[in-house]
């Protein structure tokens, strides 16, 4: 993921949902078409002359249609909702758009019902109603058609965006333009007509509209047309993630109580494609067949169970058994920034998993298995082949690479399983976001083995995440998985680490893993930040 | 059974022979062990107060990393490793033909190229001992 970019992108809803505290503070009242032609035109003009570029064929008309939909209808719809709503109302009623673009997904896409969106987008509802819902909030039936009727324009607006994609041969910027432009010409003769022009404008209201109109729209432009990439789901969930907050926390009286909702339904597609990996994987069929050989457990809260419906994404909440399923996600913007090897110099995203678990477990074969480059290996010959009869064995690390896209990386770090090279345990895991412990299953002790290693690595667990796979569990009873995740369980009551079988070997196993591991630390990373928004808003 | 080279008597004994010059060769050793490659002591010499296991783990780490960055650079053979501080620096050597290497911590008080000198010669001591026998 290009964090930078996806950082830059989320300032463009936040700043964009500044509309409420702005025009209800600065503008002047009673000129929403007005406060919506000068957001929209300017911008519009500005960038069809900085980008010069004309739309071919049909795109013609579709940038009309586009440029109706999410700024001629919309625009004066927002305005209005605003003057006649309360912030929380119209946020509220704002948060209702993924169940709108679910329903356009499957009228016009003719794609499945997206349930998921559809689950999150009622909680996204629920929640932002409870957050910024007052009991004395009043209804006005003209701020409640044109917000409704706003929030389905955009979300039409949106899906049809996504279908028709983007204009070939022409700049985000040169395109964002003409909708722009599109936007503001049919709002123009509307607003000479229906509302005219303010008598007066004062300075506030200058800063106000200078607000809207170049800062929250030229970010707009600049960032909302870089979601009209071919994957429309995972764009429209970012953009349903942004929605319940930003207007919540453009409205001052709810700024504290704002809580910042997390969309934990995309996973991590890019890495998906990267890893080539089918994920999450469907076992609804036969739940407890292994899936190329893995059987999970998840554990927590001194309870396990079999994984469900999908091997990896299936965790139980402590204290209450079993009811709640999280669909593990990355976050659209939420996500710390990664660390950086270089000191800083390098600006390159990478991402730092450590392998970690007793000598012999396959921690240099798994590496191997995943990297795509050649192995960095510090192997020595082993002198203590009672513990582990090999030839060689690790002294200092093993590195490996998986390219994410050409600006992000996974890098892979093995350490020794040796206690004796625990200084290297302590040097890679300052690095590290996620461990990924492999135990045999065969060796003597192997679950009071694990228990040692997740000891050891906790502090790694608490920032990032653990997943456990047990190597050469085809030589032990079934049942020791269950010991492993019991054991675990009694020892460490209130930590979540996943358990799986897997054959270092397999690729398919040990992308699973990974897999496994990269959604729970985004999703401890997401949790993570958003407490520390939270915290900070309500300091 | 084959008996590991941190325990064989072969290997103690010609390393304590072949160390305990090494004093006389550079005065400014603070401490020296032959190690395993996979980080064993096998023998050691002054400075009590040291970790020995420990000691030898990190020069095993040690040599192994740059042995890797000299193999990934296609640099050929790493002859010896030197790990330079403010007060005091480590060698590390390896004994040719052998699972061994030879680490050893000096003070500020002589110069590198001194104890550089002083490790390699021990080093081919013990080589010659072993072969002797």
């Amino acid at each position: 993921m290009n964090i930078r970019a996806t950082l830059l992108t989320a300032i463009a809803p936040i700043a964009w949902g500044t509309t409420y505290i702005v025009t209800t503070e600065l503008l002047p009242p009673g000129h929403p078409l007005f406060a919506s032609l000068v957001r929209a035109l300017p911008a519009g003009l500005i960038a069809i002359a900085l980008t010069r570029q004309l739309p071919t064929g049909g795109w013609w008309w579709k940038s009309l249609m586009l440029g109706i939909l999410n700024i001629g209808a919309f625009f004066p719809l927002l305005f209005i909702a605003a003057y006649r709503l309360p912030g929380g109302v119209a946020a509220t009623l704002g948060a209702a758009q993924p169940l709108i673009v679910a329903a356009l997904i499957v009228v016009i896409l003719r794609q499945a019902a997206p349930w998921r969106l559809i689950a999150w987008g009622m909680v996204g509802v629920l929640g932002v109603g409870l957050i910024v819902l007052r009991a004395s909030a009043q209804l006005d039936a003209i701020g409640v058609v044109a917000g409704l009727t706003g929030t389905a324009s955009m979300a039409l607006g949106i899906i049809l965006a996504k279908h028709w994609g983007k204009p070939p041969e022409m700049s985000a910027l040169g395109y964002a333009g003409w909708l722009l432009t599109a936007g503001g010409l049919f709002l123009l003769p509307i607003t000479v007509l229906a509302e005219g022009f303010p008598a007066s404008i004062d300075a506030p209201a200058v800063v106000g509209y200078a607000w809207l109109g170049i800062v929250a729209e030229s970010w707009r432009t600049r960032c909302g047309l870089r979601a009209s990439a071919p994957s429309p789901s995972r764009r429209l969930r970012c953009s349903d993630y942004f929605r319940p907050l930003r207007r919540p926390c453009s409205a001052p009286p709810f700024w504290t109580n704002c809580l910042p909702l997390c969309n934990l339904s995309d996973l991590p597609s890019h890495w998906q494609r990267s890893l080539g990996a089918k994920w999450p994987v469907d076992r609804t069929k036969d739940p407890h067949k292994p899936l190329n050989g893995l059987k999970a457990h998840h554990v927590l809260g001194g309870q396990t169970e079999r994984s469900g419906q999908h091997l990896c994404g299936h965790f139980l909440p402590p204290p209450k058994r079993g009811a709640i399923s999280l669909q593990l996600g990355r976050t659209c913007f939420s996500k710390q920034e990664p660390k950086n090897t270089l000191g800083g110099r390098n600006q390159m995203p990478e991402h730092v998993i450590l392998f970690a678990g007793p000598m012999g477990a396959g921690k240099t074969t798994a590496i191997r298995t995943l990297s795509e480059i050649e192995v960095v290996s510090t192997e020595a010959a082993n002198s203590d082949r009672d513990t582990a009869d090999k030839p060689t064995t690790t002294v200092a690390l093993d590195y490996g690479e998986i390219s994410v896209n050409e600006a992000e990386k996974v890098r892979l770090y093995g350490v020794p399983g040796q206690r004796r090279f625990d200084f290297m345990w302590t040097i890679l895991a300052e690095r590290a976001e996620g461990l990924l412990l492999l135990v045999n299953a065969d060796a003597e002790n192997p679950v009071d083995t694990a228990i040692e290693y997740v000891k050891e690595f906790y502090a790694l667990y608490e920032r990032g995440g653990i997943v456990i796979g047990l190597t050469r569990a085809d030589l032990v009873p079934e049942s020791l998985i269950e010991e492993y995740a019991n054991a675990l369980a009694d020892e460490m009551p209130d930590v979540l680490i996943p358990v799986f079988t897997a054959d270092a070997r397999s690729h398919a196993d040990m992308t699973v893993l990974l897999m496994t591991l990269v959604a729970n630390v985004e999703l401890k990373q997401a949790v993570a930040a958003n407490s520390e928004l939270t915290s900070g808003r309500a300091r | 059974m084959t008996i590991a080279t941190h325990l064989d008597s072969k290997y103690i004994s010609r390393g304590e022979l072949a160390l305990s010059g090494f004093k006389d060769l550079a005065p400014s050793l603070r401490y020296a062990t032959l190690l395993t490659e996979d980080g064993f002591s096998v023998v050691s010499v002054e400075g009590d107060a040291l970790d020995s296991n420990r000691f030898a783990s990190m020069a095993s780490s040690t040599q192994a990393l740059a042995d890797a960055v000299a193999r990934e650079l296609k640099l050929g053979d790493n002859e010896f490793v030197i790990v330079a501080a403010e007060l005091g620096h480590v060698v590390q050597v390896r004994v040719d033909g052998h699972p061994l290497i030879l680490a050893a911590l000096f003070t500020d008080k002589g110069t590198i190229g001194k104890s550089l000198a002083a490790t390699r010669r021990t080093a081919r001591r013990l080589n010659v001992f072993l072969a002797a026998h």
